[in-house]
C-alpha cells in the first residue's frame, strides 16, 4: 500500500458534479484527487478475502446473539426483539455494508462494521471508477461494487412484497440524498418500479394501519438511510410492528445487531485469534488489552466519542454526544500513517460478496467527520 | 475490465461504463450558502414524487420519523 500525490484533473469539479456528486467540497476538501493509494494484487487478495470471511463470521455472530438473547448489550428495545427475530428468521432482504479495515504489516484488521446506514457509496462506486479512467486507464482498481448492487436488486426483485420499492432519507442532507438516490439509480436498472419520498413525508394511516406515501400509496418495501435506532426512538417506531403489511424495510432491523460495536467482542470470542480480528471486551480487561486501547462506544457515528490509549496515556480522542449506551474496548490497531496522513479502508460487501473499497484519509489518529475521500489503483 | 480480482462480471449486465446511468444526475446550482439541488436531468425521477404533497391524506399523518438531529453518515 502506496501513497502517491498525483495532479488532479483541471477541470475535476465540473467532472464530479456531471456525475451528481454534489459534496466534493464541504467545509473543506471532501473528494481529493491530489493523491491516490496504489495496493499490490496481494494486498487486494488479502483484503476481499478478510471481506468475505468477515461476512460469514458476522452472520454467525447474529445468530449467536440471537440464541443468547443477548440483546441487552446492544441496547434493543425489548418490544423491538420479535421484528428483529422475525427479520432474522425470514431472511429479509438485505444488500450491503461496509467494513472499516485499518492495514497492518499487510493484513487487514476489522476497526467496526458499518451494516445499517453506510455510506461513502456513490464516491466509491461511480466517483473514483471514472477518476481511473481519466487518469490511469491502464491499471486496475478493486470496484464491482455498482454491478454488484444492480445484480443483486435483480436477485431480490423476487422476495420483495408487491408493488412499489420506496426509497427514503432525510432529503434536506444532500450526502445522505445522494447515497439514496444512488442505490435507487440501481435499483431502478434492475427493473424495479421505485419512488422516493422524505423520510419526513412518510406516512401512518391509523384506520388501515399501513404506512404510506404521499400519494396515500402503501409502503410495502423501503430503502431507508436512516439508522434503526433512530427509527425504534421515534415517534412512529411503535408503528412498524402493528403495520399490517410487515414491511420490508431494507437493511432489515437484524442489521441493529451488526452496526453496533458490540458485536465485536462477540466476532473476537467466536473466532479468537482470527488475523482480521483485533482483540475486543464489552468490559475494560487489562490482562487481555494491557495499556495500548480503543475505548468506543456501542453507538456512534463519524469517529465520535472514542479514546486512543498507547502504553496508558490517551492519544487521540473525539468529543461527541454518544456514550450513553454504553462503551466497548478494542486493542490499539492504529492506522498506517503516511506523511501524517492516516488513511481508513472502507471494503464494500454487496449480497453476500466482497464488492470494492474507498478509502479515506484524515490527518488524525480517528476517522471523523473531515476525512477526505482518496481514489486508489492497482499497481 | 473493472478489476474485483476474482467475479468475474459480464457486461451484458445493461450498461456500458454507465451507460445506463439515467436516473441519478441532480442539477442545481453552487452559492456561497451551499448548494442547492434544482431538479433531475432525467424524467427518470419524477419532482412530484419527491417533494410533492397529496390533497387527499385521509387519516394518514406524517412527520414521525426523521426528528433525529445527527448525520447518518457513518
Amino acid at each position: 500500500m502506496k501513497r502517491r500525490t498525483t495532479t488532479p484533473r483541471t477541470d475535476w469539479q465540473k467532472k464530479v458534479e456531471e456525475l451528481g456528486f454534489g459534496f466534493h467540497t464541504l467545509d473543506t476538501t471532501y473528494w481529493d484527487e491530489s493523491v491516490y493509494y496504489e495496493f499490490s494484487l496481494t494486498e487486494i487478495d488479502r483484503i476481499e478475502k478478510a471481506t468475505n470471511d468477515l461476512w460469514e463470521m458476522c452472520l454467525e455472530a447474529v445468530q449467536h446473539v440471537i440464541d443468547n438473547k443477548l440483546y441487552r448489550r446492544f441496547h434493543i428495545p425489548d418490544w423491538f426483539i420479535p421484528h428483529l427475530e422475525d427479520s432474522w428468521n425470514n431472511d429479509a432482504p438485505a444488500i450491503y455494508g461496509r467494513f472499516d479495515f485499518s492495514m497492518k504489516d499487510g493484513i487487514p484488521k476489522l476497526l467496526e462494521f458499518n451494516a445499517d446506514t453506510p455510506t461513502s457509496l456513490f464516491e466509491a462506486s461511480v466517483v473514483q471508477w471514472y477518476w481511473l479512467q481519466d487518469k490511469y486507464p491502464k491499471n486496475d482498481q478493486f470496484n464491482s461494487i455498482h454491478e454488484k448492487l444492480i445484480a443483486y436488486w435483480k436477485y431480490l426483485k423476487e422476495y420483495l412484497q408487491d408493488g412499489i420499492l420506496h426509497f427514503s432519507a432525510v432529503e434536506e442532507n444532500l450526502e445522505d440524498l445522494t447515497t439514496t438516490e444512488y442505490m435507487r439509480d440501481c435499483a431502478i436498472q434492475a427493473g424495479l418500479d421505485t419512488k422516493f419520498i422524505n423520510l419526513m413525508d412518510i406516512g401512518w394511516n391509523s384506520d388501515y394501519k399501513e404506512f404510506r406515501d404521499l400519494d396515500d400509496t402503501a409502503i410495502k418495501n423501503i430503502f431507508k438511510l436512516y439508522p434503526w435506532e433512530w427509527l425504534v426512538n421515534e415517534e412512529f417506531g411503535n408503528h412498524i410492528i402493528p403495520d399490517r403489511n410487515k414491511t420490508f424495510w431494507i437493511e432489515p432491523s437484524w442489521k441493529m445487531i451488526l452496526s453496533n460495536k458490540a458485536i465485536l467482542p462477540v466476532l473476537w470470542k467466536l473466532n479468537e485469534g482470527h488475523e482480521n480480528l483485533l482483540p475486543s471486551f464489552t468490559e475494560f480487561d487489562k490482562m487481555s488489552l494491557g495499556f495500548s486501547y480503543a475505548k468506543k462506544p456501542i453507538l456512534s457515528r463519524e469517529g465520535a466519542n472514542i479514546q486512543l490509549f498507547s502504553n496508558g496515556s490517551l492519544i487521540s480522542e473525539t468529543k461527541g454526544d454518544y456514550g450513553e449506551e454504553g462503551f466497548i474496548y478494542q486493542e490499539l490497531c492504529t492506522l498506517p500513517e503516511f506523511d501524517g496522513n492516516y488513511p481508513l479502508i472502507g471494503s464494500w460487501v454487496v449480497g453476500q460478496e466482497a464488492a470494492g473499497i474507498g478509502i479515506r484519509e484524515t490527518n488524525s489518529l480517528i476517522t471523523d467527520n473531515l476525512s477526505r475521500f482518496v481514489p486508489h489503483l492497482i499497481s | 475490465m473493472r478489476s474485483d480480482t476474482t467475479a468475474g462480471y459480464s457486461r451484458t449486465e445493461g450498461h456500458s461504463h454507465f451507460g445506463g446511468f439515467y436516473v441519478f444526475r441532480p442539477y442545481g446550482i453552487f452559492t456561497p450558502g451551499g448548494y442547492y439541488r434544482a431538479g433531475y436531468y432525467s424524467g427518470g425521477i419524477h419532482e412530484s414524487s419527491n417533494i410533492g404533497h397529496s390533497s387527499f391524506k385521509s387519516a394518514t399523518v406524517r412527520g414521525g420519523f426523521g426528528s433525529s438531529t445527527f448525520h447518518v453518515s457513518s
